[in-house]
């Protein structure tokens, strides 16, 4: 009992949003394009642009095979399995969020030299990137209803086939959502890879600013990342399909039942040790080191607590800003097919895979032109983020308010109510966990953001991320070492939250 | 239709009234004072840069960011910049300023203090420390210290080289050989060199530990990193040892960090004496001990032991300013399977 | 008054699939309309336009003499007051009863007053601090109904409200339903593909099929007078005979029958076509030479009643016959039919 059409007040603060998360494009265009398209379409169509595209995709294709390997296995077995310590290993499969990629690169790296590389770049992302699959894969298999399973086994199907061709179906569109946000952070990733000293596309862009000062290069390769990502996500709503995910019927969900592991729960402990180990024990080790070799010259807890504090503070309005945005586009996108819906999650998405750079000169472009008073203060850094991260929120969101019935939300039209009111009074209580699992997620990669924080920022603002990068930049491993670990930690307590949180 | 959209009017409208009660809290930058852009690392300048503040009289906001991303977000904001100094880590970003006209030319004064080869052609920058390139050796395993970077093209370096091609300094000093060799010549040294298979480092640090332990003969890199490894670990647990290379040849490239004053700056005279007060005695001397870089201004000489001094240096006569053509050294090392 | 009345509606999803065509329909202010018709017919699609969550193609829809739907006029959905008990009532998890019930009324004064004037109305008085999920699916229902009302809507669309109920249950909840309905004079159309449903809670059935209303009468004129043979199978349990018709009598497989209408049956001109009668209208007699005859083939037993199935000489159809309890006949036993009463001719 769905309208047809989106309701032009739900439809106009979407668009609003999905305009802002475009900025970066129109910036892109006009860079691009300085000098003529003859000039952005040579430097597009070089050997070396080509050969750094194919280095890009193939790092995305290994590191979101290896995340959904990693990100269905474990949330099927903390989910579904009598796994001992579910509820721990659930929890520890979503810490590697709080790491960022440059930390968990440089304890790689540091440790094992050799890793440097393709490989090393796709073990570093792939670690920091598997919980993005994670937890959406975890919920869902939380959430589905166990008679389709028992239906298949009693049409005598195995247990291994049941969970490949009736379990795996139902977690595909959580799988793909999450994919594409780990392909679309694997192209836009740079610390990792300037760590790990892999040239790919990204880096390419990077390096076009540094070598050349030349904005048009590298605006004209961006301009390649975007018409990426919009294919990647139009990919990604096509394995979606047109089945609707809210529970059918009334009543409370069945309790899931568990599959017992018998045997193979030794195993099983192995492989979630040993992922947990690698992505969470590891870099933690690796920082304890660093601090140990600290002493109280590189200790500064005054310091530190106030940068942890304008940390926490600008990520809190970063989320903040970002969840109210997303919500107009998550509804729209739960709610209505048809172009205009599937052109707005396209154009949230759109900027995505942008590195921060990019998106951060557009938005010096525009503000330094159009809204000076804002240049270099709080909002827009926080409007940056919300840029940047729109699609984190939009996909979480999306998927809430696909949990939740929409009959709930015609009941209440024909009550009286105007559409932005149901979504503040319905839609958003219904999906609060979902919204709240956005937001959180949101704050987490705010918290971590670099390149567009020291660009945007406050002039003499610091956050955990930038003290970070100024004594790495030094190479004052043992200063820089309290910030990561503070990053790590306040970072942790949000992953810790969405790891218990059941859909 | 207003009224529909109310939810959002009121949070934009809650958003504008906070803003000038935020500024007002003193929660943003202040106005008033000098900005300056610093492509140099926060913990080596900050103190500097209190001094300066105390030495002027006024507040003195630093934003800190890489030289090259920095001179982006400048261009990008064109006239509208609230910075009146860029102070840059290399001579390169500064001259993609200069060449794009966002820099004010300097006061004559202030250009005097400096050798003509360290400072912008145009006089619209000038360098404020100076960084030679160097090799540095193991003892023990290089008997004969070669005289250029010629040299390391001769098959009796073969897995000997350590370097770091990905560093801006190394870069740099390739743009210079282009610059004074020309671009076949170039070319045809850096294919010598990957013939001879040398180690590729992350960084300088990196390559004069390989020295110093002995995983590498030789090592191109910056001077001060073995004069900081020296101060700090103490000049009999050092190995390795450096070779200024005579006779302008291109491995003993002179770069300079630098100085420039913007165009859209509402304070010359402020800007005009932070620039000279980075050029006094006190701020040299600071540079010259803190990061052991040569002091530019004249009347000021470094005090680092064993550091020779900067006029005896026979560096290659370059236009800093030509180190920007950076983007055909990158084409070129990747030809070469470098980068 | 809140008499409803759609004309001429149409709509199409895709083109060439049209799934209401001029579908005119009229509800008489206060009654209550029962839709019925299978499933894929345009049913739930008349619900949704009457709503406001579809926009038609055509047609018009008036609720008292107000326009909601036609050339250039488009009202949203909350501005039609038109209240939905959906199917298995979809009250708000997140909210109590009390607070389910007064979501519609924004008059903040009278609000407490009329949310226990309706719990009161459906029988669920004190229930107001309860979640919806500590209720039973019934009680479930009446608060779907009690928030419907509560914003005394013009009129009240019910979408197969009781489908969710078990049997025992759904007869109480639909008489419940209806005596609210009628205690608060609302118009209401009750959509559903269940026919004892519509026959025994509506005023009014409109049949619809292929997106147009195929009848539309009281539940006796429907039962007793389906215009052609598909209504009466898709009503209730249907015998189809063939039959000859000569002066206002039928005669059939299973004897003769009177006509309802005997107009143009004359002896000159017999009449070939269906007679449609209802399983009540067959009577088992003592089989005798004279009478129609056939052999039990099944017998299904309700309690209060049994369908019995006979194979009738002459006939290739089974005939089904309703006879009340004791049942007597046995499976195998030869039995004699009679009919009673009228039927109706169809060709």
């Amino acid at each position: 009992m769905t309208p047809e059409r989106a309701p032009r007040t739900l439809l106009l603060p979407a668009c609003l949003a999905g305009a802002l998360a475009l900025l970066p494009l129109a910036y892109l265009a006009v860079r691009a394009l300085e000098r003529g398209l003859g000039y952005a379409w040579g430097i597009v169509t070089t050997e070396h642009t080509v050969l750094l595209l194919g280095r890009s995709l193939g790092l995305a294709t290994v590191v979101v095979s290896a995340c959904l390997l990693l990100g269905i296995s474990l949330a099927w077995l903390t989910a579904r399995t009598t796994l001992p310590g579910a509820a721990v290993w659930s929890v520890l499969a979503t810490l590697p969020l709080a790491i960022p990629s440059y930390v968990a690169a440089f304890a790689w790296q540091s440790a094992i030299p050799g890793l440097a590389g393709f490989v090393g770049s796709a073990v570093a992302l792939t670690l920091v990137s598997f919980p993005y699959v994670y937890l959406p894969v975890a919920a869902t298999l939380r959430g589905i209803d166990p008679a389709h399973e028992e239906v298949s086994r009693s049409l005598g199907i195995g247990p291994v086939r049941t969970f490949l061709r009736v379990t795996l179906l139902q977690v595909r569109p959580a799988a793909a959502g999450g994919g594409l946000l780990v392909v679309l952070y694997v192209l836009s990733d740079f610390g990792a890879v300037s760590l790990m000293r892999y040239d790919t596309f990204t880096r390419g862009i990077y390096t076009s600013y540094q070598a050349s000062f030349d904005r048009t290069p590298a605006a004209a390769l961006s301009v390649v990342l975007v018409l990426m990502t919009v294919t990647l996500v139009a990919l990604e709503v096509r394995t979606r399909g047109r089945a609707g995910h809210f529970r059918v019927g009334g009543g409370a969900a069945r309790r899931v039942a568990s599959h017992s592991l018998g045997r193979a729960a030794v195993p099983a402990l192995a492989w979630c040790g040993a992922v947990t180990a690698a992505a969470v024990v590891f870099p933690l080790g690796a920082l304890g080191y660093w601090l140990a070799a600290g002493n109280s010259a590189t200790w500064d807890p005054a310091r530190l607590a106030h940068t942890a504090g304008v940390t926490l503070g600008v990520a809190a309005a970063g989320a903040a800003l970002t969840t109210v945005l997303a919500l107009p586009v998550g509804a729209v996108a739960a709610r209505y097919r048809g172009r205009t819906a599937h052109l707005l999650e396209q154009a949230a998405y759109a900027g995505h895979a942008l590195p921060g750079i990019t998106v951060a000169l557009s938005l010096v472009f525009f503000a330094a032109r159009y809204a000076y008073p804002l240049y270099q203060e709080l909002p827009l850094l926080v409007g940056a983020y919300a840029v940047l991260f729109l699609p984190v929120a939009v996909a979480a969101i999306r998927a809430a308010i696909l949990q939740a019935p929409p009959v709930l939300e015609s009941v209440a039209r024909s009550l009286g109510r105007r559409p932005l009111r149901v979504l503040r009074e319905v839609t958003v209580p219904l999906a609060a966990p979902g919204v709240a699992a956005g937001a959180a997620l949101t704050f987490v990669v705010c918290m971590k953001e670099l390149p567009a924080t020291l660009l945007l920022r406050p002039t003499g603002m610091d956050t955990l991320a930038t003290r970070l990068w100024t004594e790495t930049g030094v190479g004052a491993f043992a200063a820089a070492a309290p910030y990561a670990a503070a990053l790590i930690v306040l970072a942790a307590v949000p992953s810790y939250l969405l790891g218990r949180h059941r859909t | 239709m207003r009224h529909l959209l109310a939810p959002y009017v009121s949070a934009l409208a809650a958003a504008v009234m906070l803003l000038p009660t935020a500024t007002a809290c003193g929660f943003f930058a202040d106005e008033a004072g000098l900005v300056i852009y610093s492509g140099r690392n926060e913990a080596l300048v900050k103190p500097l840069l209190d001094r300066l503040e105390k030495s002027l009289g006024t507040s003195v906001e630093v934003r800190y960011g890489d030289s090259a991303e920095l001179a982006a977000q400048l261009l990008e904001e064109g006239d509208k910049t609230a910075a009146d100094l860029f102070l840059s880590q290399d001579a390169g970003a500064l001259g993609a300023l200069s060449k794009q006209g966002r820099l004010q030319r300097l006061r004559q004064p202030t250009l005097d203090k400096v050798a003509p080869q360290y400072r912008s052609r145009a006089n619209d920058w000038i360098g404020v420390s100076g960084r030679v390139r160097v090799l540095a050796y193991h003892p023990d395993k290089v008997p004969n210290v070669p005289d250029s970077v010629h040299d390391l093209v001769k098959p009796e370096w073969k897995d000997k080289i350590g370097y770091a091609p990905t560093n801006a300094s190394f870069q740099a000093f390739v743009t210079a050989m282009r610059v004074l060799e020309g671009e076949d010549a170039t070319r045809t040294w850096l294919r010598g060199l990957k013939a001879n298979n040398p180690k590729a480092y992350g960084n300088n640090i990196n390559v004069l530990d390989a020295v110093d332990a002995g995983q590498v003969s030789i090592g191109l890199i910056n001077h001060y990193y073995w004069y900081e490894k020296v101060a700090e670990k103490g000049a009999g647990n050092v190995v390795a040892k450096l070779r200024f290379l005579p006779g302008g040849d291109p491995g003993a490239l002179i770069n300079v960090a630098g100085v420039g004053i913007l165009n859209g700056s509402e304070h010359r005279s402020t800007a005009d004496k932070a620039v000279d007060f980075l050029l006094s005695k006190e701020s040299q001397s600071y540079f010259a001990d803190e990061t052991k870089e040569y002091p530019l201004a004249s009347g000021v000489t470094s005090t680092v032991p064993d550091l020779p001094p900067l006029d005896s240096l026979k560096a290659p006569k370059i236009d800093l300013s030509r180190l920007e053509s950076l983007q055909q050294t990158l084409t070129m090392l990747r030809e070469a399977g470098m980068v | 008054m809140t008499e409803l009345q759609i004309t001429g509606l149409t709509k199409a999803y895709d083109p060439g699939s049209t799934v209401l065509c001029g579908l005119d329909l009229t509800v008489p202010s206060g009654s209550l309309a029962a839709v019925l018709g299978p499933s894929g017919c345009g049913k739930t699609t008349l619900l949704r336009i009457i709503a406001g969550f579809l926009r038609p193609d055509a047609g018009t829809v008036t609720v008292g003499g107000r326009v909601l739907s036609g050339p250039g006029i488009q009202l949203p959905p909350e501005q039609r007051r038109i209240g939905i008990v959906p199917q298995e009532g979809a009250l708000f998890p997140h909210l109590s009863v009390a607070r389910n019930v007064a979501f519609g009324l924004t008059d903040r004064a009278g609000r407490r007053q009329r949310t226990d004037e309706l719990l009161d109305l459906v029988g669920l008085a004190g229930y107001g601090d309860r979640m919806p999920h500590e209720l039973s699916g019934g009680q479930q229902q009446r608060v779907a109904l009690a928030r419907a009302l509560a914003p005394r809507p013009a009129l009240v669309l019910l979408d197969e409200p009781f489908n969710a109920l078990d049997s025992a249950l759904r007869a109480d909840v639909r008489a419940d339903v209806r005596a609210a309905l009628r205690a608060t004079g609302a118009t209401a159309l009750l959509v559903t593909h269940d026919q004892q449903e519509a026959l025994s809670t509506a005023d009014l059935v409109a049949v619809v099929r292929n997106g147009r209303i195929a009848q539309c009468g009281t539940p006796q004129d429907v039962y007793r007078h389906p215009m052609d043979s598909w209504i009466a199978g898709f009503v209730g349990d249907a015998i189809l005979l063939p039959a000859t018709a000569v002066n206002g009598t039928a005669t059939t497989a299973l004897g003769t029958v009177q006509l309802r209408t005997p107009s143009g049956t004359t002896a000159d001109t017999p009449r070939q076509g269906t007679v449609l009668l209802r399983p009540e209208q067959l009577e088992l007699t003592e089989p005798t030479a004279n009478t129609p005859r056939g052999t039990v083939t099944d017998v299904r037993y309700y309690g209060h009643d049994a369908m019995i199935t006979l194979a009738v000489d002459h006939l290739n159809v089974p005939v089904n016959i309703r006879v009340a309890d004791p049942v007597t006949p046995q499976l195998g036993d030869h039995t004699g039919i009679r009919i009673i009463g009228q039927a109706t001719l169809h060709p």
